[in-house]
């Protein structure tokens, strides 16, 4: 008897078309803050600006990709900042001690991946939860990335190296042009093949999926090497942007990313959320930082707005 | 014995109305102090119901109860709870991590003294004169997850104990316990008729009935049948009451099926490292599974189609082979209908498509991209087949009736186009209009070929069904009917077996 | 002796004591008496938030933002001594501010229903942001030499921070073990189903842990403002959440809830402060520090799930 109020109940409870909504209020939300900013400072709408925006978000935005997938599937990676840390170090490490930087460069990406792979082996494979792990590797990582470097920036790369962060192609720099690259790759994935199917579905039913034959195990693992080795390119970037790695890198950007992907519209219980969510919410991070940064509002008041973002987004979702 | 002619509970006139389903109509039952009273009925005949009324989950929508010839309204369970009406259910609701004292007395002002303090000598004095006063020896400080089933079953008594409670509903008290522990169990429940508690015991297992109890209640689909002295009936006449009349046209035709050389042979294949099963499963052939809870059916199921580890191969086709995943049993043509289709059988939230597709979407991809055409023809092909009745295959399934639900699931297993087809539970939590079309869907499959495992607690069902049934007994086969060999009785009795022999 | 061994504590214990002789063995500095009550008063403030995140993790949850309560309550009551008010009425109303910080929490934990490390993972930036707030990005310093009382005062002989972490751990010991209020955290913890059946007001009592846990913080924010000397409000306290969950991990916790004991806590503290301590003394890089945390936190992780696992199998013979 229990089956049929359930029935009934979940037949009343009509699903709300959540995706249009959240995105045409991404829109809006980002349209108002492009106005509202470009009348705090004449600087804001200039291209230079626009085109800066772009690049800064790249880091996030990176993040962001396999983030949506993690979270979609019902899980959270709060490593992905050390890691980020911990790939930039490598690749430093590696160029400075005298190994090629293209080499480096491919190293540090393997890196990233395999830290991934040890949050997806202790989650997917070993059943913990997803937060306490990824919390342990982001504090050991970061750690790890401090003896590497024992807090000193590496700096001093060759010239073609710094391309991927500073270069341009047709107007449009490097970083960016990948960024995107990569977005529409990961909407067509996770729109259009079987990846983007399971990890819906196990977001909402991870018993069902199992149940239908699929490896529950593997899906989970790689959407937590993805989350590494994409980490891994946003530390390519960020060295290259920025001439130097540093231990500090990428600390605290799991902030911005998951607000991102939250404000995005992602579920924060998976299951629900979309790519042009995230990216919009990775512009919407990018115009906000950038804007209060014109109008001088210090980073750490900063961070209290993204604090407030992430508990109204998420707060919007329970209803 | 301690038999007062006053029932202390007198339930009449008891409907309860859902929406579009009257789960009880016009019950009538009484209760006297000092009785076991056993509560009867096949799956779906209102027992749950009922019970779930007298110990407040449910209201009634129709009829009055009585506690001590007063009036009551049971609201909530807590009300129940203080009125003396407490219910053990199936699952134990314990604190694993406190201890069984703890578990009793938790949160309740009794054991707490005036400072504030919880008085630990004072609450685990109660808890073992409690458990004592029912015969049970308990270590009450022992954290309760290093505590068998049968203890645990003990603190959960002892809890309702400890409300004072009059009247005990228990709910297949037997089903969770271990052969040898059932006999303590018993020894509890007399102990707490001796003790002048009144009993409502909800099973299935005949021989359990005429052991324990006094009087017997028999529902069936949402009314009374009858109300016995256990003395003054027969283990025939409750099956005939509990199953009425045979819904005859409610089950195809059989006749037609022809099988031919056997597809799947299992021999001496482990389902646990303590049991082994063998059996053979013929080309068209519907083999029918029956057994209680805990029989091993479900464990056996999840073995062959790889979603537990274990030892021993299978037999496809003549070759021997090793199922280590599912993904490998579907290789092999196997399919899986799982029991639970809310939380095994379909992603609810996604849209029928998604859900047929999901086992096969590998199979209707073309290099990583899913061909949304192939998938389509492939949805109207299986929506039409099963005749699901839907607007679009677009139709999220959550808004879909249990019968269409079901179907879907049926559809999604019949997309990885099986030779062989596990069904648990098929019809499980569907109305009659919908089971006849699902009992004819699997005919129709059977006589195109198709081999089906089919396994039920529903014994009318696999009766009807079934090409041969096959029982299982603490994890091993027990019997085997063949066509027209079986009735519920005979099935009953072989399922039920082995715990006759422990207490005899 | 053998109810010691039986102890749920005791693998903790007797790792302690043997990282102690071992650091002993390695270091001739380690066992001198200034070096040993460095290592008491360096743990008081890892130690009384430990208190209060162990009832979090007790019932399931997980709290990132103590630091940052660390700082907006450090902050908060170096401005008000400074401005000159008494010590102790400053750390009144610090304790008021931690205690409205948690209950900022336990709000939207336990009424809007936001999962614990969302929560916490936002208010851990808010706060921080609101601590830069109020302290307008300044150094906070120069404290009057009556709130050097909470680091080196005496009470009755013992150093006021091992007072009060000593007196917080025994009064909230208390309160988890004999109260009926630090049962309901083990029970819901335990099974929040049964919990609910049996009248239990969860988000009542989240909301009273996310309090207590705020307000214990708060003293601890006090105790490491006397004993800094000076605050920035951007860093204090950054990173502390990571230390002391790991402590309370390492001391026996269940990150599922329903397990750990404030007695394990306490060792876990302790060992995590030898920890630090020893690894400074033996000349390590201090950035060893973070590396060891995280990857005793993680084994601490894996300790849990391995246990739990091994609590479950025993069903897994069972026959369905």
């Amino acid at each position: 008897m229990n089956l049929v109020k359930e029935e009934v109940n979940t037949r009343l409870k009509r699903l709300p078309s959540i995706k249009i909504n959240t995105i045409s209020i991404l829109v809006i939300l980002l349209a108002g803050l492009l106005i509202f900013f470009s009348t705090q400072s004449p600087y804001f709408l200039t291209t230079l600006n626009i085109t800066n925006v772009l690049v800064q978000v790249t880091t996030i935005g990176l993040i962001a990709i396999p983030m949506t997938y993690v979270i979609i599937s019902g899980a959270m990676d709060l490593s992905v900042g050390s890691i980020l840390g911990l790939s930039a170090v490598t690749l430093g490490f590696l160029y400075e001690s005298g190994t090629n930087i293209w080499v480096s460069v491919v190293l540090a990406l393997v890196v990233g991946a395999l830290a991934g792979a040890l949050n997806g082996l202790l989650i997917a494979r070993y059943k913990m939860q997803a937060i306490v792990v990824t919390i342990g590797t982001l504090v050991m990582l970061r750690g790890l990335v401090y003896i590497i470097t024992k807090g000193k920036p590496i700096s001093g790369y060759p010239d073609s190296f710094y391309f991927l962060g500073q270069g341009k192609v047709l107007g449009i720099p490097f970083s960016v042009i990948v960024m995107m690259a990569l977005f529409s790759i990961a909407y067509i994935l996770i729109k259009k093949t079987r990846i983007g199917r399971y990890t819906y579905a196990l977001g909402n039913n991870e018993e069902a999926v199992r149940y239908s034959g699929i490896n529950v195990v593997k899906v989970r693992f790689l959407t937590f090497v993805m989350s590494g080795l994409f980490a891994g390119i946003a530390a390519i970037f960020y060295v290259s942007r920025y001439a130097s790695a540093q231990a500090s890198a990428g600390d605290g950007i799991e902030l911005d990313v998951i607000t991102a992907v939250l404000i995005g519209g992602t579920h924060i219980f998976g299951g629900r959320g979309s790519l042009v969510g995230t990216f919009l919410g990775v512009l919407i991070i990018g115009t906000l930082r950038n804007g209060l940064n014109l109008m001088g509002v210090s980073v750490l008041f900063q961070t209290v707005i993204l604090g407030v973002l992430i508990l109204v987004a998420v707060s919007r979702q329970n209803k | 014995m301690y038999q007062m002619d006053k029932p202390i509970l007198i339930m009449e006139g008891i409907t309860k109305e859902f929406p579009g389903v009257k789960a009880l109509d016009g019950v009538d039952f009484e209760l006297y102090p000092g009785e076991v009273h056993a509560l009867m009925g096949e799956n779906g005949a209102g027992k749950s119901t009922l019970m779930k009324i007298l110990s407040g989950v449910y209201q009634h929508t129709a009829g009055k109860i009585l506690l001590n010839e007063e009036e009551v309204t049971l609201n909530n369970p807590t009300v129940a709870q203080e009125l003396g009406i407490s219910i053990i259910h199936q699952e134990f609701n314990l604190f694993p991590n406190l201890s069984a004292a703890e578990n009793i007395f938790i949160d309740r002002k009794e054991i707490i003294s005036a400072s504030g303090k919880i008085n630990w000598s004072r609450m685990n004095a109660e808890a073992k004169a409690l458990t004592e006063s029912i015969g049970a020896d308990i270590d009450v400080r022992r954290e309760v997850q290093y505590l068998g089933v049968h203890s645990q079953q003990v603190i959960e008594i002892a809890k309702a104990l400890s409300f004072n409670a009059k009247i005990l509903i228990m709910d297949e008290p037997s089903a969770a316990l271990p052969e040898d522990e059932v006999q303590k169990m018993f020894d509890v429940v007399k102990q707490l008729r001796n003790n002048g508690v009144a009993i409502v015991y909800v099973s299935h297992r005949m021989n359990e009935i005429f052991k324990i109890a006094d009087k017997v209640t028999v529902l069936r689909d949402g009314g009374k049948v009858s109300t016995n002295k256990i003395t003054e009936t027969t283990e025939d006449q409750l099956i005939s009451e509990m199953v009425g009349k045979e819904v005859g046209d409610l089950y195809p035709d059989k006749t037609k099926r022809i099988f031919n050389e056997s597809v799947l042979n299992v021999n001496d294949f482990d389902i646990t490292s303590k049991h082994k099963v063998s059996f053979s499963l013929r080309r068209g052939e519907i083999l029918g599974f029956f057994g209680l809870v805990g029989s091993g059916t479900h464990t056996l199921a999840e073995r062959i189609f790889g979603l537990k580890k274990g030892k021993g191969t299978v037999e496809i086709n003549g070759k021997s082979i090793l199922i280590k995943n599912p993904k490998d049993a579907m290789k092999q043509g196997i399919a899986y209908l799982p029991p639970d289709r809310h939380r095994q059988g379909l992603v609810k939230e996604s849209s029928i498509r998604e859900n047929m597709t999901l086992p096969i979407l590998k199979r209707i991809s073309n290099g990583l991209i899913i061909d949304k055409k192939a998938e389509q023809v492939i949805n109207e092909e299986y929506i039409e087949k099963l005749s699901i009745k839907t607007p679009s295959q677009n139709q999220v399934v959550n808004l879909l009736s249990g019968g269409n639900q079901q179907k879907v699931v049926l559809a999604k297993w019949l997309t990885t186009k099986p030779d062989i087809l596990i069904m648990e539970e098929p019809t499980r939590g569907v109305d009659v209009g919908a089971k006849a079309e699902i009992y004819r869907l699997i005919n129709e499959l059977s006589l195109s070929g198709l081999s089906i495992i089919l396994i039920s607690t529903e014994m009318p069902e696999l009766i009807g069904m079934s090409d041969r049934i096959l029982v299982m007994n603490e994890g091993n086969i027990v019997n085997e009917f063949k066509n027209g060999e079986a009735d519920q009785q005979k099935l009953l009795k072989e399922a039920s077996n082995s715990i006759d022999k422990m207490v005899v | 002796m053998a109810n010691i061994f039986k102890r749920r504590e005791a693998p903790i214990i007797l790792f302690t004591i043997v990282l102690f002789c071992i650091f002993s063995l390695i270091s001739s500095n380690f066992l001198k008496p200034d070096n040993l009550g460095l290592i008491l008063t360096q743990i008081t403030t890892t130690g009384l938030i430990s208190i209060g995140m162990l009832m979090v993790i007790l019932f399931g949850g997980i709290d990132l933002s103590v630091g940052s309560v660390l700082a907006v309550v450090a902050t908060v009551v170096g401005m008000l001594v400074n401005a000159g008010i008494n010590p102790f009425v400053a750390a009144l109303i610090g304790m008021v501010v931690g205690a409205i910080c948690g209950a900022f929490n336990g709000l939207f934990i336990a009424w809007f229903n936001i999962p614990e490390i969302i929560t916490t993972l936002a208010t851990m930036f808010i706060f921080r942001g609101i601590a830069v707030a109020i302290s307008g990005g300044e150094w906070v310093t120069n404290f009057p030499d009556s709130f050097n009382f909470f680091s080196q005062g005496k009470i009755i002989g013992i150093p006021v921070p091992i007072a009060l972490f000593a007196t917080g751990a025994i009064m909230f010991g208390y309160i988890l073990s004999q109260t009926r209020f630090g049962r309901r955290v083990y029970a819901i913890g335990g099974n929040k189903e049964a919990a609910k059946l049996a009248g239990m007001s969860t988000r009542k009592t989240k909301f009273l842990v996310y309090i207590s846990s705020g307000m214990l913080t708060s003293v601890a924010a006090v105790i490491y403002a006397s004993q800094v000397g000076s605050i920035q409000a951007s860093t204090a306290g950054s990173g502390i959440e990571f230390t002391v969950i790991a402590a309370v991990l390492v001391g026996g916790a269940s990150i599922f809830g329903g397990v750990g004991t404030m007695l394990g806590t306490a060792f876990g503290v302790l060992l995590m402060g030898m920890i630090k301590n020893g690894l400074v003394l033996t000349q390590a890089s201090v950035y060893w520090v973070d590396a060891t945390t995280g990857f005793i936190l993680i084994l601490a992780i894996i300790i849990n799930t391995v246990q739990r696992s091994r609590n479950l199998a025993s069903r897994e013979g069972d026959l369905v």
